[in-house]
């Protein structure tokens, strides 16, 4: 059985799918990719545009996710964040 | 109180002991805002907000020390003539308490219901608390509460460090939290009854420093 995904995994696997499409992607590949139920994904995309970790530029169906320089900024740290949370017990 | 008390040796102690910890315990704090923005998580919140706390609480405390080489001991707790001493007072148990109560919230937020108002608990227990020791003037009040919420956040430390699969980078942090609380009760006692410590009290100081400092290495090795 595999291990349940925590927000801030969920958040990665994101923001990493989007880095590794040459930080550009369209919702539905990304949807795809993310392996998260549609309803769970809107809520992690609009949280992610409000925080500013991804934008979203273009028109209908043209619209693709960039990341923000904040978005790299956790991709950068992610690691670091994890190992701190392990490490005192979070 | 003469000047020259200022400038005595143990005066000097106290104002040193007293800078480095509020310092380390606000670069902790300071140190790990990124973190926070970045995630939002609510261990890191109440992780990094236990050590503001702590900060207050050893600005409070050196403000009763202070008070008490200015007045004596007998007249802390003088509500009528000393709103300084009880508002430090106040402040001192307030924050003290609720530093631990947030590092032990900061460990087992996850167990409890994220929508709960869990905090606001936490807030009515160490009021009743703040409340007890004033109406009663019981240091030991104080004391206890402490001493049985440390045990309790030090079980849950030790558990996470069974489980853990590494062991070694947990390891550090059993000592670390052990230390922190073993002399954090330490400083709560000395306040109530100065000679506690006796000849042993620039070595309890002296490892304090050096769990608060040790905390913050393992925070600034990991935020850089």
């Amino acid at each position: 059985m595999e291990r349940k995904r925590d927000r801030l995994e969920i958040i990665y696997d994101i923001l990493k799918t989007i880095n590794n499409n040459q930080n550009k992607i369209k919702s539905t590949p990304l949807l795809r990719k993310s392996n998260l139920s549609t309803k769970r994904f809107s809520g992690y995309v609009q949280e992610l545009i409000e925080k500013e970790f991804i934008k979203e530029v273009g028109i209908k169906n043209e619209k693709h996710f960039y990341l923000t320089d904040k978005g790299f900024a956790y991709l950068e740290k992610y690691k670091n964040i994890v190992s701190f949370i392990e490490d005192f017990g979070l | 109180m003469s000047p020259q008390q200022f400038f005595m040796p143990e005066f000097q102690v106290e104002i040193i002991y007293s800078f480095i910890l509020i310092l380390s315990s606000l670069m902790i704090y300071a140190k790990t805002k990124e973190m926070y923005n970045l995630t939002a998580d609510k261990g890191i919140k109440y992780f990094r907000e236990s050590f503001l706390f702590f900060a207050i609480a050893f600005f409070s405390r050196f403000v009763i020390m202070f008070l008490f080489t200015l007045f004596g001991i007998s007249k802390i707790f003088d509500f009528s003539s000393r709103i300084i001493s009880l508002a430090s007072s106040i402040l001192f148990i307030y924050t003290s308490t609720i530093a631990i109560f947030y590092l032990f919230y900061s460990m087992t937020w996850k167990k409890w219901d994220e929508n709960s108002k869990k905090v606001i608990y936490i807030h009515l227990i160490t009021a009743i608390i703040v409340l007890l020791v004033i109406l009663t003037r019981n240091g030991f009040v104080l004391f206890a509460s402490q001493l049985i919420l440390s045990l309790i956040t030090l079980g849950i430390v030790f558990n996470r460090y069974l489980n853990s699969k590494n062991k070694k980078a947990m390891r550090g942090n059993l000592i670390i939290y052990t230390l922190l609380f073993i002399f954090w009760t330490f400083n709560t006692i000395q306040l109530f009854v100065p000679a506690f410590l006796g000849t042993f009290k620039i070595l309890v100081y002296l490892i304090s420093i050096g769990a608060f400092l040790a905390i913050f290495y393992e925070v600034i090795k990991r935020t850089g």
